[in-house]
């Protein structure tokens, strides 16, 4: 009897625990989960070549730098900022202009992306006229013209 | 080369449901007359098996979109309205994310 008695004794320890246990992960999926939908966007961490992955590290993030000014290093990596996914500041000539995350129900992660343009281009232009060149391609007017010209004549 | 969009995958996905879901978004972006050439696209997405860290890139070069898979060229498509239709998915009007966007404003300064 005193067996059976200690067993349930065991086995209800063990249950609070596992429901401790429970708890605690739901709160920190809640938490992460909240913090991903409703804190501002953290900035993207420019890594120098050789440094480790902040992200896979305890120690503080270095202090964020623009990603355009690092591009001139080669080697140089931006993070994205929720993932700590490297991204390099320059691709076969281009510069790093942008890193995002793609998300599932606002918070399980897909795929983190990097976008990468000749940043001289389109720097400090009119934003209309830059983002209609970045998605269309600089020529994009030329072409129409001469689609029309052929289509017409 | 213009520009390069590269997807790095934080969680298994299989090929055609990244085609499912950008499908989804590309669609309504191109025209009628330029359907086909988004079935061109998509033809590779099915056999790839998308792993947690691999990466699928697209190198666009004036209407010309080259899809890489972990650096290994799977298929060139010289199309620019699926090219057009890829960028607006993240740069359009209405971006699949919100921050995003203005990310790239701030980066180059736009005015």
């Amino acid at each position: 009897m005193r067996g059976l008695a200690g067993q349930f004794a065991r086995s209800a320890r063990a249950q609070k625990t596992l429901f401790v246990a429970l708890g605690a992960s739901v709160g920190a999926v809640a938490a992460s989960s909240s913090l991903l939908s409703l804190a501002a966007p953290p900035v993207p961490v420019v890594v120098p070549p050789g440094a480790p992955n902040p992200a896979e590290t305890k120690a503080p993030p270095p202090e964020p730098a623009p990603l355009v000014s690092a591009a001139s290093d080669s080697h140089a990596m931006t993070l994205e900022p929720y993932t700590g996914t490297p991204f390099p500041n320059l691709l076969r000539g281009l510069d790093l202009v942008g890193v995002g995350l793609r998300t599932k129900y606002g918070f399980f992660s897909v795929y983190a992306y990097g976008f990468w343009a000749d940043a001289a281009k389109y720097r400090t232009r009119p934003e209309k006229q830059a983002l209609e060149e970045l998605i269309r391609g600089p020529d994009h007017k030329v072409r129409q013209l001469l689609d029309f010209l052929f289509s017409t004549y | 080369l213009i520009q390069i969009l590269r997807l790095t995958f934080q969680r298994d996905v299989t090929g055609a449901d990244l085609k499912d879901a950008l499908e989804q978004q590309l669609q309504p972006r191109v025209p009628a007359e330029n359907k086909a050439e988004l079935d061109t696209f998509f033809a590779v997405f099915k056999a790839l098996n998308l792993t947690t860290g691999t990466w699928l890139q697209f190198d666009m070069d004036n209407g010309t979109v080259v899809t890489e898979f972990n650096g290994t060229s799977l298929c060139s498509l010289n199309s620019p309205a699926v090219a057009a239709a890829l960028l607006d998915v993240y740069l359009g009007s209405t971006p699949i994310s919100s921050d995003f966007k203005p990310f790239v404003k701030k980066t180059l300064k736009l005015l």
